[in-house]
């Protein structure tokens, strides 16, 4: 038996992009710093304003791009509508948050909200919507049936779906998956996204991995 | 002679007597061979509309930061190793031109992802 490497880190140079692209040299350290403050800001936004019992927020992924003096923060969410604040003010205060937490040198912000098409079709949107039905204690059988059924409205060609802990708050843990068409994980022009993501039961933390194969190149 | 200067006399404007030509020394620095070269190509051809004296990219070394680990998070297993590494490259373009137009041409192309360092060597 094997172990498998993470699926986004082995396409990284061919059909996958880096989410984080910048280049420093000296202060690539603190560089590195801000992007992970950056995106707990966001995470901690979305989950303190937006996030109730029947929504989880919907961002898929946040990229970080670096010019001179600009710094470009595009925010992939599959449901632009929850973060756009009602009386059109837009990200403005989530901007602010994210501008206070930058050391205010002299560089610009400007962050973009792309909505994505098909919001189950990303892993990572599918895996929160699945750590909440399994948080409010749904079968985990059920569960990982209609997401794949949600996935399946995309044009999606697999998808794998894995799920590890007490299941069903069970003593003894296992690990369950299903899978739904096909997930080439060893070719590396098949484009697959991938996304693991931790419920948070009261019986522990339940893992949760999700490989969906879009296409190949 | 007067041909080896790139400001030529020609052009008679009031602020041309106090721009004088200095030597500027671009470095661009990038983890991505494309976008450097890009950037490169995109300097370069900016320099040479404006008919400046350019030293073509030199291409420094590629530096590599390797890293390499064990895969395994205990000692057991046959050995396995993780070779990560980082590659830099570097380029260096040579310039003759006043600070003003070099700003210009920098302000355009600037792609994520490549550092770009001017310095200025008064001749």
């Amino acid at each position: 038996m094997g172990q498998k490497i993470n699926p986004l880190g082995f396409r990284l140079g061919i059909t996958q992009n880096h989410r984080s692209y910048w280049f420093a040299n000296k202060k690539y350290s603190k560089v590195f710093e801000e992007d992970k403050k950056i995106r707990d800001c966001i995470e901690l936004y979305v989950q303190k304003h937006i996030k109730n019992s029947s929504n989880y927020g919907g961002i898929a992924r946040v990229e970080i791009k670096r010019k001179t003096d600009l710094i470009q923060v595009e925010i992939y969410t599959g449901f632009p509508a929850l973060l756009v604040e009602s009386r059109g003010q837009g990200i403005e205060q989530l901007k602010l948050n994210v501008q206070n937490i930058l050391s205010s040198e002299d560089r610009r912000l400007r962050m973009t909200l792309i909505e994505i098409a098909k919001p189950y079709g990303e892993p990572k949107i599918l895996a929160k919507k699945i750590a909440l039905k399994l948080e409010s204690r749904v079968a985990f059988r059920r569960t990982m049936k209609k997401a794949i059924e949600l996935a399946k409205k995309g044009n999606i060609k697999g998808i794998k779906i894995q799920i590890a802990g007490r299941l069903n708050g069970a003593e003894i843990a296992r690990v369950e998956w299903a899978r739904e068409g096909r997930v080439p994980l060893q070719t590396i022009r098949a484009r697959i996204n991938y996304c693991y993501y931790a419920a948070q039961t009261i019986y522990g933390v339940l893992g949760i991995k999700v490989w969906i194969f879009q296409d190949e190149e | 002679m007067a041909a080896a200067l790139p400001m030529k006399p020609g052009k008679v404007g009031v602020e041309e007597a106090a721009e004088t030509v200095h030597r500027i020394r671009i470095t661009l620095s990038s983890k991505n061979v494309k976008n450097l070269e890009k950037v490169c190509a995109d300097l370069i051809k900016g320099a040479k509309d404006k008919r400046l004296k350019v030293k073509g990219p030199v291409r420094m070394p590629t530096k590599v930061m390797r890293i390499t680990t064990r895969k395994s998070p205990c000692g057991e297993g046959t050995n396995t190793w993780d070779g990560f590494e980082l590659r830099v490259h570097k380029r260096v373009i040579d310039l003759h031109s006043p600070s003003e137009v070099v700003k210009q041409i920098t302000s355009i192309t600037i792609e994520p992802g490549v550092e770009v360092e001017v310095t200025i060597a008064d001749v």
